[in-house]
This record gives structure tokens, sequence and C-alpha cells, in this order.
């Protein structure tokens, strides 16, 4: 008895369930495809919705030395528009590129940068400036609204806006000047 | 050469070959059957020397970890990241788990653990269908050692010189005691899952037919399932303690990915009852627990990947790929397994199924459906941004889809808790349904007139409450009919399935309640208060004394002082790290079982502007009730797994009482 | 997946299930122990047919006494549906912190990793917060906000996906994975029924009709359901191609009142917020395109705004919208007082402005009204030499 338990008769397998079977087996293997040659979600960025749309005006009285500022007031000229904190360390690592970038164009009078405080006083944030040995004019923020209407999550955050001012590209983290320069090659 | 990197490695490497000779073992011993014909192979015989050293092994090398955390041996690069000299002893224990690879080494500990239970609990057997279930078990293993002797081996030397101080913890890591036992309850409940699907792989592919299949997986089941139903409210719990801003759950990615195995385990241990005691839904139980250990996998894969966005995520790492190709072997052997071998396993009678009857069975189904409906959605949710990422632009998933989605589902569920009790395995009529329910009904119709009468118009609450009453009724009265049924003992009657369901519904009942409540009803803003000040805010007196500020090297550390209704003093801290923006705020909280008041400190006066605190201040009832609601289901679930403890090993059916195996029938067609 | 084996059966497996469960005890306990299982029962051809028992079952109910069933669980039904729905439709306003609070759940911190604003305490987040609130003081629709955003952080800032195809799919592929679900089931019910009756030849009264009954039922159940896809389909189509179809996200400015309208465009009219409050304005006017108090307030801003920047034409245009108020309901106290103070201050016509101020004081107008423009009016009077009213003292 025991032994004849053990010899199964064979069953045939519906036609119908190895096509179930196997649609779910592609659907989960396709699946598993995407997911394997997905990016990390730390290294997807969003494609700004801004780039290729006019850029929304900035106008304030400049940390930097007090003058009335205004982003249209800029036109004629590519404007790096550039936010920053002073407790932010990857805005010290990029301020290198930021300065020469200042320094080359300031020779060529065809782009200036706009920096605009992100979360932090004035006083810290001019201080700032003043220690990496930034010209430029900047602009405070305290409620945060400059940031919104150019949708900066975090800085440094970086765009670059065309002399008719549009905004052309986004850079998120810290540039660097071949970055820099490509993009502003690409749009000249 | 460090002492505690040579005895880590060697401990993984000595179980790591114990594993794959163990393999080896079995393999030559099932090749043609041998297991079959010479029933003196049994488990004890084959691989006692491996499993000792499989368990040994890990159980060194975890050692080691543990030794090299508490002497602060720097030289290993795991240590030196996760731990520092002034890391409070707990935290440099729970170390262990507080980073990606040595996570992976508690994993492999507690699954060791598992497969070594297994062993002595079967390791006088010699049916095919045990000796193939450890097979599986240790090839699952194997998997696990490879990942901790390889790709995420936690015993590295630094690279460069020995540093003098670790970077120590995460910070939010070091914050409640919570994060000591969450990790451990969460693990023991997915590696636990592993069991289970060896079992039910074992099943298909031995093809043995008198074996109790159902009756031996309950137990391996359901312990995993209690373990991850606390680990879940304690990290629950833990993120209510620590993340600051008084919510508890998020439906962030890495919690679903504990949430969507829980959901199948649940559906299977229902479908599961009506298998074991009619023999019915079979492969269906056997699908679903496949479902859930490939959903741990999944879990697992997501959590350390880096792909979803998460707050709990581990740090991007290179074991995704190793867990995407287990995956892609766990999911073709399962379908291989249900589609090719399942027809073997007949179901003893559908009557039941086709004439969708007011049946336990039909309620089993329904139950089955609704979770396996909510996994669904949150199936997708968790995995359609990486999807869509591919095709389109990004995109986020959040709460609010989830609310909507799942909803719905839950109330069903809700109610069908009161329905599915009271069924039997004989179809009833509507009409005797009808008068089985009345009293709850009647209870549950009550309960909302009264709260309508009495101006409480949030329906959402309205709705769970009197689905809550209706059930949890119900709950109680099969408890009452266990206890005169078990002679007015209140110990035999809550000991068993009978008993320790009911206890268990009554838990979901209470947190499904008490989880509502606290999001419908409960009330966030803040106060702004100078030295002294009292505020009132929805009838709880906040007053701020004073600000205690301490410098440290890292951090800069502000405590508030503050009294709650007077009582206190409560400390809700802010602590600011030099390169953020933000600070990371450490809540207080004055709980009582009617609500919880939960304050932070939102803002810290900036010098010369204004001299007031910001105190964010997160009033929620019922919180308490969460926790408790988590315990007891946690309770119930072990209750109803005590008498199996004390069945003997009975995996064969005895064939003299009942001659009525599924398969004998087919065979005597 | 279960139904193949089920050809394979004998009729042995389908009866005989004798019923023993511990339930049985509980039912002894229950007063209305009146159901028989549905038990097929094998006879000696090897044949089965279904014992009827229905009958049988409620002479049981009878004599075991009053059928409560039939009386307690309507008004237990009545009165579940009853608070239910009162509690659901009783109309909840919203505080702006409700709502503020509400909205900010809904969005992503674009610094966090998944987590809404409302949970964030990055700096960022805080800034969305404020941004939100003083939307919402501003008078804002969620639509707005929400879109507002959207429009410089992308739709990944919407946690509730929407706004593309891909976030419309999003909640599409549950819905249809839960319908399939929900519909293969009926299905494989039904499918089972009517096999198992053909199978068997179950010895059913009229085993023609009922197996035929079944047949039509199951292929209404499958073209109805196909339909229903098919409809599903071309509805979410016809979304998206930009038909206005019901259940379309509307926003919310359009679910106000005329007067909750008129209220704000009033509230907006008085913080100087002149563009907002004439759109306001238009709106109501595009409701209801006779409404005397909108079409007033619209001419008398526009005129103000005409007169400020010295264009005429603009100042004609609220003369000519207050002229057509009056059309509509002359005894409208503040369109005669709008109308005078045009003609006096814009239009420097003394004598038509008396008129309308006399006309104005004739239709009893609140005293508040007449307290601020009683310069004015004294001044028309007086330049008009006309009597001054004794009202205006």
């Amino acid at each position: 008895m025991t032994t004849s338990l053990s010899v199964q008769p064979k069953q045939s397998v519906g036609k119908k369930r190895v096509l179930f079977g196997s649609t779910i087996l592609l659907v989960i293997f396709g699946l598993l495809g995407i997911l394997a040659y997905s990016p990390a979600a730390s290294t997807v960025s969003t494609r700004s919705p801004l780039l290729g749309k006019p850029a929304p005006n900035i106008a304030g009285t400049s940390i930097t030395n007090n003058k009335y500022v205004s982003l249209s007031d800029y036109r004629g000229k590519f404007v790096l528009l550039n936010f920053f904190a002073s407790w932010c360390s990857p805005c010290f690592q990029e301020s290198p590129a930021l300065i020469t970038f200042a320094y080359d164009h300031k020779q060529l009078n065809n782009a200036e940068i706009l920096g605009v405080v992100f979360a932090d006083t004035a006083s810290s944030a001019s201080h700032f400036l003043k220690s990496i040995g930034a010209t430029w004019d900047a602009v405070e923020d305290p409620s945060g609204s400059i940031a919104i209407s150019y949708g900066v999550s975090e800085p440094p955050e970086t765009f670059l806006i065309s002399p008719t001012g549009i905004v052309l590209a986004k850079f998120i983290g810290p540039v660097t000047l071949k970055g820099l320069n490509n993009a502003l090659s690409r749009y000249q | 050469m460090d002492i505690n990197i040579v005895l880590g490695q060697a401990g993984i490497y000595i179980a790591l070959l114990a594993t794959l000779a163990a393999i080896i073992k079995i393999a030559i011993n099932t090749k043609n059957n041998r297991v079959q014909k010479d029933s003196d192979i049994r488990l004890s015989n084959l691989i006692k020397v491996n499993m000792a050293l499989i368990l040994g092994g890990v159980v060194l090398s975890v050692l080691a970890m543990e030794h090299a955390l508490i002497s602060h041996d720097f030289s290993l690069a795991y240590v030196a990241q996760n731990n520092a000299i002034q890391t409070p002893i707990l935290y440099t224990v729970a170390g262990l788990w507080s980073a990606l690879e040595g996570s992976i080494l508690l994993w492999v500990l507690l699954l060791s653990c598992y497969v070594t239970a297994f062993y002595l609990y079967f390791k006088n057997s010699a049916e095919p269908t045990i000796i193939y279930a450890q097979l599986i078990n240790l090839i699952i293993c194997l998997f696990f050692l490879f990942l901790v002797a390889f790709p995420a081996n936690p015993f590295l030397h630094v690279t460069g010189p020995v540093p003098t101080d670790g970077t120590g913890p995460n910070p939010l890591l070091q914050d409640n005691p919570l994060v000591a036992i969450h990790p451990i309850l969460l693990y023991l409940g997915l590696t636990g899952f592993t069991i289970p699907f060896s079992l039910t792989l074992a099943r298909l592919f031995a093809k043995e037919p008198n074996i109790l299949w159902q009756k031996t997986t309950r137990a391996w089941l359901i312990f995993p399932w209690c373990c991850l139903t606390l680990g879940i409210i304690m990290g629950a719990w833990w993120s209510y303690e620590v993340l600051g801003w008084g919510g508890f759950w998020a439906w962030d990615p890495v919690e679903n990915a504990a949430l969507m195995p829980w959901l199948t385990a649940t559906a299977a241990m229902h479908s599961g009852i009506a298998t074991e005691e009619k023999r019915v839904l079979k492969t269906w139980t056997m699908s679903l627990i496949l479902v859930t250990f490939a959903l741990t996998i999944l879990g697992t894969y997501l959590t350390r990947s880096g792909v979803v966005e998460s707050v709990h995520a581990f740090s991007d790492s290179n074991i995704g790929i190793y867990l995407i190709v287990a995956l892609g072997v766990i999911v073709l052997v399962s379908l291989y397994a249900i589609t090719f071998l399942g027809p073997n396993i007949a179901e003893k009678d559908r009557s039941y199924l086709i004439q969708g009857e007011i049946s336990k069975p039909a309620a089993f189904v329904l139950n089955n459906l609704l979770f396996l409906i909510i996994g669904i959605c949150i199936f997708i949710g968790t995995i359609y941004p990486v999807i869509a990422e591919h095709f389109s632009g990004t995109i986020s998933i959040g709460p609010p889809y989830y609310d909507t989605l799942t909803a719905p589902f839950a109330f069903v569920a809700l109610i069908l808790m009161g329905v599915g009790p009271v069924l039997s395995y004989n179809p009833i009529k509507f009409n005797a349904l009808g008068n089985k329910l009345l009293f709850p009904a009647l209870m549950a119709a009550g309960v909302a007139l009264i709260l309508v009468v009495t101006g409480f118009t949030n329906a959402v609450d309205v709705i769970t409450y009197s689905c809550a009453v209706f059930s949890g009724s119900v709950a109680i009265k099969q408890l009452s009919l266990n206890f005169k049924r078990s002679e007015k003992s209140v110990l035999k009657s809550l000991i068993g399935r009978k008993g320790g369901s009911m206890i268990a519904h009554i838990g979901i009942l209470i947190l499904a309640a008490a989880i509502l409540s606290a999001v419908t009803l409960g009330q966030r803003g803040d106060v702004s208060l100078y030295k002294g000040q009292t505020a009132t805010f929805d009838n709880a007196k906040i007053t701020f004394l004073k600000l205690i500020t301490q410098n440290n090297p890292q951090d800069t550390v502000t405590e508030a002082k503050v009294l709650i209704n007077n009582q206190g003093p409560y400390y809700p801290a802010i602590t600011i790290f030099p390169n953020e923006s933000q600070g990371i705020g450490t809540p207080a909280i004055n709980s009582t079982p009617l609500k919880d008041i939960y304050i932070t400190v939102s803002e810290l006066p900036t010098g010369s502007s204004s001299k007031s605190v910001i105190i964010g201040v997160v009033i929620q009832p019922f919180i308490f009730w969460i926790w408790t609601g988590g315990f007891i289901i946690f309770i119930g679930g072990l209750l109803s797994i005590i008498p199996d403890l004390n069945n003997k090993k009975t995996t064969k059916r005895n064939l003299t009482n009942e001659k009525e195996d599924e398969d004998l029938e087919k065979i005597t067609v | 997946m279960i139904s193949d084996n089920f050809e394979n059966k004998t009729l042995e497996d389908v009866g005989g299930e004798t019923e023993n469960s511990d339930n049985a005890i509980m039912d002894k306990n229950n007063l209305t122990n009146n159901f028989v299982p549905d038990k097929l029962v094998e006879d000696s051809t090897s044949e089965t047919h279904l014992t009827k028992f229905g009958d049988q079952s409620n002479e049981d109910s009878k004599k075991s006494g009053p059928n409560f069933n039939k009386i307690i669980w309507p008004i237990i039904l009545i009165l579940l549906i009853g608070s239910f729905s009162y509690a659901y439709f009783k109309p909840k306003t919203l505080t702006d912190a409700q709502r503020a609070a509400n909205l900010e759940s809904q969005i992503k911190c674009p610094a966090c990793e998944g987590q809404s604003v409302a949970n964030s305490t990055a700096a960022i987040a805080v800034s969305i917060k404020a941004k939100v609130y003083q939307d919402i003081l501003n008078r804002q629709s969620d639509n707005q906000i929400l879109n507002s955003l959207a429009n410089t952080y992308g739709q990944a800032i919407y946690l509730s996906p929407h706004g593309s195809s891909a976030a419309d799919l999003s909640w599409i592929i549950p819905l249809l994975i839960i319908f399939f679900i929900l519909f293969g089931l009926s299905l494989t019910f039904i499918n089972r029924q009517t096999r198992f009756i053909t199978k068997f030849k179950l010895k059913i009264q009229n085993q023609p009709t009922h197996r035929s009954k079944l047949n039509r039922f199951r292929k209404t159940f499958l073209y109805s359901g196909i339909t229903l896809i098919l409809l599903g389909i071309l509805y979410f189509l016809g979304l998206g191609f930009g038909l206005n179809l019901p259940g379309k996200a509307q926003s919310q400015k359009a679910q106000f009142t005329n007067s909750q309208l008129l209220t704000i465009a009033n509230f907006e009219a008085s913080t100087g917020d002149d563009a907002q409050a004439v759109s306001t304005y238009k709106q109501i006017l595009t409701n209801d395109p006779k409404n005397v108090e909108a079409l007033s307030q619209e001419g008398w801003i526009i005129s103000q705004n005409g007169q400020f920047n010295h264009n005429n034409s603009l100042v004609a245009l609220g003369e000519a919208l207050i002229l057509k108020a009056m059309s509509y309901n002359p005894n409208y106290a503040i369109a005669h007082l709008y109308l005078g103070t045009i003609y006096l201050t814009d239009l420097n016509n003394s004598a038509s402005a008396a008129v309308q101020y006399s006309k104005f004081l004739s239709l009893n107008p609140p005293k508040n009204l007449i307290e601020t423009s009683k310069p004015e009016m004294i001044l028309a009077f007086k330049n008009s030499s006309l009597p001054i009213p004794n009202i205006l003292g």
C-alpha cells in the first residue's frame, strides 16, 4: 500500500494553466529587469520644468554692497544664478570654479554671477562671500519665495540664464568650471 | 592581523563551507530517490556535524563583530563607520544592525537559527519532503552566507591608518532603545518565512502524498508572522518617538516592503485554516506562501539597493544585483512548481467554492482577495515610480495614493472579521447568518447612532468605530463560547487557534480604531513662546521655561524645558550639525491612554530678531492603543500556536484512522 | 487555476462530507439553529441531486419563535446607513489651518527622501509651508497652489500623482487589476456552477431551463463586463483628450457659491487687489450675468482705476457696467451712489450726480454708506444749486 502511494499518476497540465503561469513569469521578469537597470534614487534628478521658460524675476538689495539689484538689469549678458548658504559645504567646494568663471567673463563682459542666499542670514552669507573672495552681488531670500519660484531644493543649485532672460540650464550640486563653460558655449 | 577580523572571517567561511557540504550530502543522498527507499537516512545521520558548524560559525562571527564593537576596534571599517568611543553601550551592541553589512550578518544569524531549529525539530525524519525542505533551507542559507562572505563582508580592514575614533552611527539610530529591538523582531519575521517557503516547495517537488503539509507548516508560518507584526508596530513606534513629525506610518517604500509579506502571510494563515481542516484551497495557500517569501526578498532588495527613495533605506550598495538574480530564481522555481506540480495537489472538495455559498471557506476566499488587492495596490505604488522613471518623468507616490486605494478594502476586511468567525464549513442560510449577527450589528448601529447624535460627525471614524464594535463583539462572543467549551478554564479557552485568533482579531480592531482616530482627529500646530510664557493649544497648556544649549565638538544640542499641563518638565531638543540646514529634532511626549501630546522644538530664537522659541505641538488621541493593539496581536498569534508545540512530530497522516488523503483518492480512481 | 482538476473528480469526493466542526456546539447555543447543510446526496445510480431544504428550514424557524430578522435587520441597516451618510454629508467647513495641513501632506518635500513637507523640517519645506499658507490667505484654490509648485518643481512634487499620463496610469493599473480579479472570480463561480450542473446531470426541476438561464446569465455577465471595461477605457481616453467629463478635477474656486464669491471679491477689493477682485467679479458674472451687485462693484472698481490712470475709456466702461446693473434692478441703492460719485468726480457733472444721489437717498440706504459719501453728496447738491436733503443734515 505504502509503496503504491508514492507512484503518482501522470497529471496533464492544462494549456490555460501554462499560459497563465508564463504570462505571470514574463510580467515579473520584465519588472525585475527594469529594477535591475534602475539607477539609485539618490542619483536621479528631475528635469527642471523651468528650462526654456522666462526666468522669474528677482529684485532686492544686494547683501554685498547694499545696491538695489534686479535680474532684469542683467539683460544682454548670460547670468549664472547661484543659490548658496554659508552652512553648506558643497557651496564652499564649488567656490573656486565660480570665482574663476566670474573673473574670466568679467574680461569678456558676457556673463555675470548673481547669488541668492538660501535659508541663511544676510550677515553670515555676506561673510561667506567675502571669505571666498566673491565680488558678485547676492540677494537675500528670507521667505524662500525666490527658491520656490526656481524650484530649488537644497543648495548649491545654479541656473544659467540667457541674455534674453530664458532659463537655459540647471546644475544640481557643486558646479565645475568645465561644466559651466561647456554649458555656456553650447548656448552662445 | 586583528583577532576580530580573523575570527569573524573564519566563522563565515566555516559556515559557508559547512552549508555547501551539507547541500552536497543531501543532494547525493536524495539522488535516485535513495531517501525514499532507505528509511535509515535521517537528517540527523546526514548533516549533524554540518548543522553544528553552520550555527557555530555564524555565532562566532557575530560574537567577533560584537566584541569588535564593544571594544571599539576601529581597525574594522564597519566599526569605524558605525561606532564611536562615546556611543552608549546599547547602541554599540545595536551597531551590528545599523548598517548594511552588519544587517545582513544579523539576517544570516537569525536564518541559521531557524534552519537549526527546523533541523532539531525534524532530525529524526526521513520523509523526502522534510529532507528536501532542509535542502532548500540550506541553499537559501548559502546565498546569504555568500553575500556576507563576498559582496557585503563586514569584516574588512580600514584602508589607511586605524582611526582613533569612529564616526558613530547615524544620530537617528542612537536616540531610542527601540532601535535595539525593532530590527531583530522584523528580521525574525522576514527570515522566518524561509521555512514555510521551503516546506511548500518541498511538498510540491517531493510529491509525497500522505504528508500533513499544512499542519506542519502552520506554526512555522505563524511564529514569524507574530514577530513581523510586532516588528512593524515597533518600527512605527520608533518613527513616532524619533522622527519628530508625530506620525508613525508614512507609506515609505521600506515600510511597504515589510507590510507586503505581512499581508500575503496573513492571507495564507487564513486560507491555511481551510486547508488544514477541510483540505480545500491548498494550491492557493501554497501560492500565497511562495509569494510571501518572494516579497521578503523583494523587500530586502528595495531596502538595500537604493532604487527607491526612502528615509529608512541603507546606503547604496552592490548587493542589489545578487538579490535581483535570487529573486528571479525564486520566482522561476515557484511558478514552475505551482504550474506544473500544483495539479498533483488536488483539492478535497470544491463544492464550497463552486456554489459561492455563505461558508467559512468562502469567507477565507474573500479575505484573501481583500488582502491580495491591498497588497497589489501597495506593490504598484512602491514599484511604479521606479518603472515610470524609465518611460516618462519622475513621479512620486505618497500617502494620499495609498490611503485612497487601500482604505475601502480595509473597511470591508474589518466587517468581514465579524462575519467570518461565525461561519462554519457547512453552508449557511442567509437568514441564519442574520440571526447570528443580529446582536453585533445592533451594537454597531447603536454606536453609530450615539456618535452622530452626540455631534461626532467625522464619517471615517464613525464607520471605523461601528465596524470595530461589530467585529469586536463577535470576537468576544466567540471567546465566551470557547470559554464554555473548554470547561470554563480561562487558560484553556485562550490557548489554541480558536482563542488565539480571536485575541489577535481584537488586537487588529483596537489597532485599526486607534490608527484612524489618531490620523483623523489629530491636531497639529505651532506655538510661539517667550521664556516663562504659557500658551494653550487644543486644551493643552504648554509652558516654556528655558533653553539649555550644549556645544559638542560635532554638533550643538539645544533643549527646551517645557511643562505640559503644568506637568513635567519635558525636554524636546534640536540637534544642529555644522553642515546641515535642518536640525534633527528630538520630540518629548506626554503619553496617556486617551491622548498623546507630542512637542518638538521647531525654531530656535534667531539672535536679534526675536527671542521667542517656536514649539511644534501634535495632539493625537489613542496613540497608546496602537502599540497595545500590536502587542495583543502578537500575544494572540503566539497563543494560537502553543498546541502545535506540544504536538509530537507527526508529519505523516495516520492512515488507519483517516483514509482520505486527496492523493490517495486519485489513485483509486 | 483551481478548476482544472474538476473533471478528474469522482462523485464520491463531492458528497458525504460529515460536518463535525466545533461550530456545531456553538450552533446549539443559537436559538435559531434552523439550517440543514446544502448536501449533495449520492444515490444508487451514481447520480447526485440536490435535496431541497429551503421550505423545511423556514418551517423550523417559524416553530422556534417569531422571526426578528425581518423587523430588526432593516432597522439596523437604516440606522447604520443613516448615521454614516449624515456624518458624511454634513457640510463641514475647513479652517484655513486645516486646508493648509491637508495640502502640506500632499506636497513632497523636494529636499527629502519621500516625505511630505508636512513631515519635514528642511529649510525648503518650511518655506513651502509658509507659501502654502500665504496662498490660502490670498484665496487661491488647492489646484492653483499645487500647480504653481509643480510649475517650478515638476510633477514629482505631487504625492498623489496627477497631471500626466504616467500619473493617471498609476491609478488605472491597480483599478484595472482589482476589476479583473473581481470579474475573473465571479466568472469562475458562474462557469463552475454551469459546468457542475451540466456535468452531473443534477436532478433539478426544469433542468434545461435552469441551464439555459445560467448560460444566459453567464453571457450577460461576460458581455456587460467587457462593455464596462470598454466604457472605462473610453472615459480615461476622453479625459486624456481634455474632454470635460464628470469626475474631472475642477478648480476649487468654481465650487464656491456666488454669495461666497462676492464675499471673497469684496475682501480682495478691500485689500487693494483690484485685478484679482475684478477677475472674481467676472467669474460671478459668468455664473449669473445679471448679478447686480457684481456688476456695480466691478464697474466701480474699473472706473476708479480709469480715473487714477486718466483713462477715460475705462471710466466709460465702468459707467456702462453700473448702468447695466441699474437696468436689471433700478432700486439697487449702491449703484446710484457709485454712479453719482462717478458723475461728480470723474465727469464733473454735478447735476447728474445730484439726480443719482437723490435717487440713492430715496431708496433708504444704510446709514454708514450715507456717512462715508456725505461730503461728495453735499458738494453735488451745492454745485447744482439744489436744496440739500434733510438726511444729510
